[in-house]
């Protein structure tokens, strides 16, 4: 029997009103774990073909790692899954808080919406007793006053999770928040929320988690909890959280700036961790059992742009800032704060804008275009209104909550020539010319545009020693250098099979990959104290593997081949025009061949062959495809 | 010999109480030789492995935005007016 789990599954029909509890299937865990790659499973087999994601026959599915809620270092997050609505292909998006263990603590590993509802509604869990309730009179709040309702209703402790005004209204990166200003932010999966009118999960949890190991299990956690307080990254993420990779990028030329025309800002330092932590920072704040500490309160005392708040990470200060040609870091703050409160992805919001920048920049839009809003770059007071209008639709918001992708295919005139997507999702802030990888991972990454799927931050200020470690001597030096396209395919690939691995426990992203202090010796050492499970390093990396090629053969089915893992001309043509990566582009081509290579995939289409199916044990997937 | 700028970033800024710094110097060695003279155990308790005399574990040392494990490591020759930054850990996305 697998411990440390909920051991129950929520299945929410909508369109019924009707809540079942199912026990979770633990064959299928040996084969796919929780989280990411249970989800990857269970709707691979439920989301039909051919349907609209807004359509009741989308699923959207909430679940918990094995790991989640555990004293592993960091164990905090859940994630959420579904056809999304701004790619139409595999949908996946996480956060951390405190949600996620609230929800194991009251017994469930995941939560699965089917159908639609009629009317507004919210489901409230408060351990044995599960109800969806009405929600019409929150039906229109923002995230902020949705939570302060539903904690007044059901008890300061509840913790919750929903959508606000943006994901109501249907904006295609609409995000699903949880504690307030945790955000599952990419692929538009709010806006799936929104369309089965599901307002908002409040759960109160005061279970227990039973542990295997309970003899050797405090030692184990114990010695991981030493080891990440001793690496010297804990002591600079507490005090700068992300902020100040802003100076390492913009010093690299990696930082995205006037719409991805370049990777170096002149007036970074005004956007700067510093300038955050100098000037605006309350406190850094942790999530559940979290020694890194990456998040934090800030506050704008006084002006247009006063708030107290969550604090922006450097994905948001990227993309409201440079990203916008926006060197007013009071309006970055307070704008990270709106999307919050709305409800949406900052980095589509950012990148959206910043596409509409550059098109009024070209003099292919206009005042017309816009309501008679001025686009110039850096003009601040623009982003914060556009905001707002993006969430509430109105306007030139409306167009541009479609993303910037479908905003240019309707609005023409060679607009569409800056649009810096992947499958219709927006680059994040990662400046592929001068770190390859990250172009390479950006295409491969199943939901669209994702810095995430893959993360290979190890060639980034260069993880020499590490790489080793992982690696072997064979790809070094050049697996290390940034701007070489050698042997990024294979570190992509690797990075991806370890990485959907620990978004299936629950874990960050932040102690298992940047700092990389723990790795799947450590995970399998986990899981065996924790859920009893005895998984090698090689059945943890063929599970990683297993869900990459699922989530490939999902996009698969619904079209996507080797023409659509693709960068915009500019990344891949038109070489980078200042700073480290003067003269660089992304050599796309080699490196996806590569990557295709070691995946096991057809190197002309990009699709699995059998024979990687059939070692993974997904070939019945495939012929009910074909 | 040839002057050299030298960026410091996040907490190496802070212990040092300095943005940046000419050094004269060939190498990227003596650079921190250098800096070790100015600014003593500031410089070297904040950024210097005490066994090996190198950085410590994930600081990055940089030319001209290059990482110097891709050039000749702390042998690296300098020209003049080359720009060196020193970062502490930092990294991710
Ligand atoms: S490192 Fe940051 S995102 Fe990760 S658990 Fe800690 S506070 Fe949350």
């Amino acid at each position: 029997m697998i411990r440390g789990i909920g051991g129950q599954i929520l299945w929410v029909d909508l369109t019924k009103g009707r809540i079942d509890k199912k026990p979770v299937d633990e064959d299928l865990v040996e084969k796919y774990l929780l989280g990411a790659g249970f989800l990857s499973r269970m709707l691979f087999d439920m989301i039909p073909l051919g349907i609209d994601p807004f359509s009741p026959k989308n699923v959207l599915g909430i679940a918990t790692g094995l790991l989640t809620a555990s004293m592993f270092p960091q164990s905090s997050r859940h994630v959420v899954a579904g056809l999304s609505p701004l790619t139409e292909i595999w949908g996946e998006s996480h956060a951390a808080g405190f949600w996620g263990p609230e929800l194991k603590l009251a017994g469930y590993d995941a939560i699965m919406f089917l159908g639609a509802s009629k009317d507004p509604v919210y489901l409230n869990i408060e351990n044995d007793k599960v109800d969806l309730l009405d929600a019409s009179h929150i039906w229109g709040a923002d995230v902020f006053e949705t939570d302060d309702w539903l904690r007044e209703k059901h008890g300061k402790r509840t913790r919750t999770l929903g959508i606000g005004q943006a994901g109501e209204n249907l904006v295609r990166f609409a995000a699903i928040m949880n504690d307030r200003d945790r955000a599952s932010a990419r692929a538009g999966l709010g806006a799936v929320m929104g369309s089965k009118n599901v307002k908002a999960v409040a759960v109160r949890g005061t279970g227990k988690i039973e542990v295997a190991d309970s003899k050797n299990y405090l030692k184990q956690m114990d010695i991981f909890f030493d080891r990440m307080l001793a690496n010297p990254f804990t002591k600079e993420r507490v005090k700068y959280g992300t902020t100040n990779l802003l100076e390492l990028m913009n010093h690299i030329g990696r930082l995205p700036t006037y719409n991805m025309k370049q990777g170096v800002f002149e007036k970074y330092e005004k956007i700067s961790g510093e300038t955050i932590t100098q000037h605006y920072l309350v406190k850094p704040r942790a999530d559940w059992n979290c020694l890194q500490r990456c998040g934090r309160y800030t506050r704008v005392k006084t002006g247009p742009y006063k708030y107290i708040g969550g604090s922006p990470e450097f994905e948001s200060q990227s993309s409201l800032g440079s990203r916008c040609g926006n060197a007013n870091i009071e309006s970055i703050l307070y704008t990270h704060h709106l999307a919050n409160m709305y409800g949406m992805d900052t980095i589509s919001l950012g990148a959206t804008i910043s596409w509409a920048m550059e098109a009024w920049d070209e003099g292919l839009l206009t005042g017309e275009d816009t309501g008679g809003i001025d686009l110039s770059w850096g003009n601040h007071e623009t982003i914060v209104k556009l905001t707002e209008m993006i969430a509430l639709r109105e306007g030139f918001g409306n167009i541009l909550a479609e993303g910037s992708e479908r905003a240019a295919a309707r609005i023409g005139r060679g607009t569409e020539e800056f649009v810096m997507t992947v499958k219709k999702q927006e680059i994040a802030g990662q400046e592929p010319r001068a770190q390859k990888s990250m172009g390479l991972a950006a295409v491969t990454a199943a939901r669209g545009a994702d810095h995430l799927y893959a993360f290979p931050v190890l060639d980034e200020a260069g993880f020499d020693v590490e790489i080793k470690k992982r690696f072997g001597n064979e790809y070094l030096p050049e697996i290390a250098d940034r701007l070489n396209p050698k042997f990024k395919g294979v570190m992509v690939k690797e990075c991806e099979d370890y990485m959907v691995v620990i978004e299936s426990l629950g874990l960050c992203k932040y102690g298992t990959q940047i700092p990389p202090e723990f790795y799947y010796e450590d995970v399998a050492a986990a899981l065996r104290v924790h859920n009893g499970l005895n998984l090698s390093k090689q059945d943890l990396k063929t599970i990683g593997e297993r869900i990459v090629n699922l989530n490939r053969l999902f996009n698969v089915a619904r079209g996507v081949t080797r023409k659509d893992d693709s960068l915009p001309d500019r990344l891949t043509k038109e070489p980078s025009p200042v700073g480290p990566p003067k003269g660089q582009v992304v050599e796309l081509d080699d490196m996806l061949s590569e990557y295709y290579e070691h995946r096991g995939w057809d190197v002309e289409t990009g699709i699995p062959l059998p024979e990687t199916l059939k070692c993974l044990g997904l070939e019945k997937d495939w012929k009910e495809l074909l | 010999m040839v002057t050299v700028t030298v960026k410091f970033f996040a907490t190496v800024r802070e212990a040092l109480g300095t943005r940046s710094v000419q050094v004269d110097a060939s190498t990227v060695r003596e650079v921190l030789d250098r800096l070790i003279e100015r600014f003593g155990k500031d410089f070297s308790e904040t950024v210097i492995d005490q066994e090996t005399g190198d950085l410590k574990r994930f600081f990055s040392c940089m030319v001209n935005g290059r990482r110097i494990e891709l050039l000749d490591r702390y042998d690296t020759k300098l020209k003049e007016g080359d720009s060196m930054a020193l970062f502490p850990p930092v990294g991710g996305g």
